[in-house]
């Protein structure tokens, strides 16, 4: 539906609209009789209502003016509850303008609206190109979103190329088009493949985009997730020589490399030098072998079996299209009496946007009209999903590693990986500890909030750190500890983002219950690190020591806050009630920087 | 061709001034008549020709030989998944005895499948290098034996074709380190392989950088100008210069084009005829190659490439195991042992080692 409304001209709506408003229907129910009753508008008012005017460009359907209702209103039979005024939707609306509204509850608009409010915001692509330099990279660029991105562009002269590395460079584009903006960020890779020993120049690519994956990652969890920058590599497009008999050994590495990071999209580049059996040849060659390494391309879903025939085939076109063998071309030249993009040769003249000439447009249609919300949706499900998976794994591991280290120097099993407490007890720490736990196993369990009252008493110890056996507290002001979720309404039970009391840090609370307000959070600023977060979000960046003791005595007053012990997170009351803690504890907390300031 | 220039002499790229001058002629001698005697004895020996083509894989340079000599040479291979790209560069060679008009050519055509492909092509110009050197070794044992055969085979390579590829850039590092070690030991001859991927503007971009690149780095590919021995070859080589590297295009299907049946590529938009000069410069390198520079080519090789093969040869020879039949050829003064008649050449490179 999106796709078609994309491609409609307002005229049609407006012809639909006419269309619409028959006045000789007559076998309608009393309720569609105010329907028909309505002024008809022909022609769209100006004076539409605010709300849609500055949606969309198209000169909507206009609502009946107030004015003119007034007397029809009156007139008629009261309006009923459930009848829709005039649809914006145009020729989009669902549902037929005469049905009986009280048969329909009215949601299948709802895609409508989604669609509505997502222009509103507009759309981003990060789109990546790779491949060896001189395979008309940017050339194609240029021309699928027939923009000049490289119009300044130098090039390199072969001193220059001998020492250059791979380097990231990023374009953005905004385009738009029917009252659809596109923020278009196209990724590139030159100096790949160039110099004489390749080894590992895919790593600078792979590290890119894991690092736009790291900051989705940490945006995500950060507390101000309104304007989160989406810079993930949504495509990447992989250029493969036409010179080649197949892929090289350059190109599987690259896509060994990338394929679980990114969508692959392989491309038979500067086609025209081939004819069309070795491009056929060349195709079905390149097919082979990306199913003999194992490369996981992108794969194009699967139509419905219930889409008509002609879809079905274009989409098993589509699918046997790939690699597409593809030409780019930055000028127009006269073919055939029209002005068209191509290539001039003596022998004859390339179009480019000829399907029988290479496969430009199905490209373009791929990437632009049909696939690229696919696109987008398995970068964020499967590529994003795997990268966290990942990141929560290795920090696990790095877990059980250290659990593994603890059985060996403790006798008694301990679940968390407090580091070799330093031997000798301190009776008071203990004392204080006893007292601590008969505290708050009265208080019950903490569920929202920070003690405010203590506030002052916590400030104080905070800006006074040094106050404690000059103990390494010093540092405690710099950390910078903010709630990077909201809390959930709901009892403790309820977590709001995995969905389930977490394995790894036996909480009985979760961040979702945490404070939300700033004030809160400037109050814990000088507190020991604070939250958990199952260990889903953020990498520990400083380790600092602190003493036994001073870390009671601000744990006392920090009480209902979370505990990073080494990379376990624990509740206050988890933490009290640990057998171990004892006087000269040197408990290595880790802290993160959980949020931007 | 000119026939005065067509001389059997290996030393003719050495410019050598006469001092005698001409002498009238008082009537007619019939010294021409040498030319026929010494065609005559060519077309029984047949000539021999070697050329190496070197470029990365898919280029055409199967398809290129095919095309230059007309024949089935190599058979263009398309590997299949089993045969994996070689790690290590192989080289094959291939020899045929071709006859054209009762002259009989014996080519030898060397290929280097694996060249450049790998992910690390870090020295992969070593093989070729030593393969090369190998066959100078080969003919320079052959020469200083005591009893050498009557007419040495030469498996020596004159000509190496360098395939750059049409990225319509310039030159790859790749292609600079290769090209700046190769021109000292052969003649380099740099063509744009498969141009019919750039149009004529791109073309000419493209071999402007290129000529500007060999420039800066120093760079002599075949014809060298420093081995210019008079006015008109400086004439006819500058030309060539001017459009060297070559923008070529290889086929050897026949296509029906306006009647007359021509190589060529059929692609949806045309027929690109291999050997129109519009579309190609394939002629250009067939005539440099064959028609016009094949003797040349292989003069230089004799005499300059060898030669300084030889010279280093020779200084080192002290310092290299002593083959089956090794002569000392230190610097003493030519005794009895070396086999009379030397050429010229030999004589030179002799006193050059001794001077050293």
């Amino acid at each position: 539906m999106i796709k078609r409304f994309l491609e409609a001209t307002d005229d049609t709506e407006l012809n639909k609209f006419v269309k619409d408003f028959p006045g000789s229907e007559s076998c309608h129910q009393p309720e569609a009789k105010t329907w028909v009753s309505r002024p008809q508008v022909l022609e769209p008012k100006p004076q539409a209502p605010d709300l849609y005017q500055d949606d969309l460009e198209f000169k909507g359907p206009s609502w009946p003016q107030p004015s003119d209702s007034q007397q029809y209103f009156s007139a008629s039979a009261p309006l009923s509850p459930s009848a829709r005024p005039r649809s914006p939707w145009g020729k989009l609306d669902p549902y037929d303008s005469s049905e009986d509204d009280k048969e329909y509850v009215g949601f299948a608009t709802l895609p409508n609206q989604v669609h509505r409010k997502s222009v509103k915001k507009g759309f981003d692509f990060t789109l990546m190109v790779a491949g060896e330099s001189g395979l008309g990279k940017s050339t194609l660029v240029n021309s699928l979103f027939l923009t000049d991105l490289y119009r300044d562009r130098k090039l390199l002269g072969a001193e220059e190329r001998i020492m250059q590395t791979v380097d990231i460079t990023k374009h953005a584009v905004d385009i738009e088009e029917k009252g659809v903006r596109l923020r278009l960020t196209i990724v590139d890779t030159p100096g790949f493949g160039d110099a004489v020993n390749n080894t590992e120049c895919w790593k600078p690519v792979a590290e890119y985009i894991d690092q736009q994956f790291e900051q989705y990652f940490r945006d995500e969890s950060g507390l101000n997730r309104k304007n989160i920058q989406d810079n993930r590599v949504h495509c990447c497009l992989y250029f493969i020589s036409p010179f080649g008999h197949g892929l090289r050994p350059l190109d599987v590495e690259f896509m060994k490399a990338l394929h679980q990071r990114v969508n692959i999209v392989p491309i038979l580049a500067k086609a025209d030098t081939l004819t069309p059996p070795e491009v056929e040849r060349k195709k079905r060659k390149i097919r082979e072998e990306i199913e003999h390494f194992g490369i996981k391309v992108y794969q194009f879903p699967d139509c419905d079996s219930d889409e008509d025939e002609d879809f079905k085939l274009q989409d098993q076109a589509l699918k046997e299209s790939i690699p597409f063998a593809v030409i780019g071309s930055n000028t127009v030249v006269e073919a055939r009496g029209r002005r068209v993009r191509g290539r001039l040769y003596p022998w004859g003249i390339v179009e480019v946007e000829n399907p029988g000439h290479c496969d430009f447009v199905k490209l373009r249609t791929m990437l632009v009209r049909t696939h690229m919300q696919d696109l987008k949706d398995v970068t964020r499900e499967t590529h994003y999903e795997n990268y966290r998976a990942q990141c929560i794994q290795s920090m696990t591991r790095l877990v059980v590693k250290e659990r593994n280290r603890n059985k060996l120097t403790r006798e008694s099993g301990t679940d968390f990986p407090i580091p070799a407490v330093p031997p000798g007890t301190d009776p008071e720490t203990e004392r204080l500890i006893r007292e601590k736990d008969e505290e708050d196993s009265l208080k019950g369990p903490i569920l929202m909030g920070v003690p405010v009252p203590a506030a002052a008493d916590a400030g104080d110890a905070a800006q006074n750190p040094k106050t404690d056996e000059g103990d390494p507290l010093a540092g405690f002001q710099s950390w910078i500890f903010k709630s990077p979720l909201h809390p959930a309404q709901a009892g403790p039970s309820q977590h709001q983002l995995c969905s389930g009391p977490c394995s790894y840090c036996h909480f009985a609370l979760h961040p979702c219950c945490l404070p939300r307000d700033s004030e809160e959070i400037k109050f814990n600023k000088s507190m020991a690190a604070i939250w958990c977060h199952c260990l889903y979000f953020y990498q520990p960046l400083e380790t600092k020591k602190i003493l036994g003791p001073t870390f009671e005595r601000v744990l006392k007053e920090g009480a209902g806050f979370w505990l990073l012990v080494g990379k376990t997170f624990l509740s206050y009351d988890r933490f009290q009630s640990l057998p171990r803690i004892q006087s000269g504890l040197s408990i290595t907390l880790t802290t993160a920087l959980l949020s931007r300031a | 061709m000119d026939p005065l220039r067509q001389s059997a002499s290996p030393c003719s790229s050495r410019p050598s001034s006469p001092k005698t001058p001409p002498c009238e002629m008082l009537g007619y001698v019939g010294i021409e008549a040498v030319l026929d005697q010494l065609k005559i004895k060519a077309m029984k020996m047949g000539f021999e020709f070697n050329i190496m083509v070197v470029g990365q894989s898919g280029l055409g340079k199967s398809t290129m030989l095919n095309t230059l000599f007309k024949s089935k040479v190599w058979k263009c291979t398309l590997p299949g998944l089993a045969m994996p790209t070689p790690q290590t560069l192989q080289l094959k060679s291939v020899t045929h005895v071709i006859e054209e008009k009762g002259v009989k050519l014996k080519l030898t055509v060397t290929d280097t499948p694996g060249f450049g492909d790998q992910i690390n092509n870090d020295k992969c110009w070593n093989p070729i290098l030593g393969y090369i050197n190998e066959q100078y070794e080969r003919y320079l044992q052959e020469e200083i034996l005591i009893t050498r055969q009557r007419h040495i085979p030469d498996t020596r390579v004159h000509c190496c074709v360098y395939f750059v590829p049409p990225t319509g850039h310039c030159l790859r590092p790749l292609d600079i380190e290769f090209l700046q070690r190769l021109c000292r030991t052969v003649n380099v001859v740099p063509v744009i392989a498969r141009a019919d991927s750039l149009t004529l503007e791109e073309r000419e971009a493209f071999r402007r950088r290129i000529q500007h690149n060999l420039r800066t780095h120093c760079i002599e590919v075949y014809p060298q100008k420093c081995f210019d021995e008079d006015i008109n070859d400086r004439i006819l080589n500058s030309k060539i210069r001017d459009r060297i590297p070559f923008a070529v295009v290889g086929a050897d299907r026949q296509h029906l084009v306006n009647g007359r049946c021509v190589l060529g590529r059929k692609t949806k938009w045309g027929i690109i005829e291999v050997e129109n000069m519009a579309h190609c410069e394939f002629p250009l390198l067939r005539d440099l190659l064959i028609r016009s520079h094949l003797q040349d080519l292989k003069d230089i090789t004799h005499n300059v490439h060898y030669e300084n093969y030889r010279v280093c040869r020779l200084n080192e020879s002290h310092v290299l195991p002593h083959g089956p039949c090794w002569v000392n050829l230190a610097p003493t003064p030519p005794g009895p042992s070396v086999a009379p008649g030397p050429s010229k050449a030999c004589t030179q490179a002799r006193e050059d080692s001794d001077d050293n």
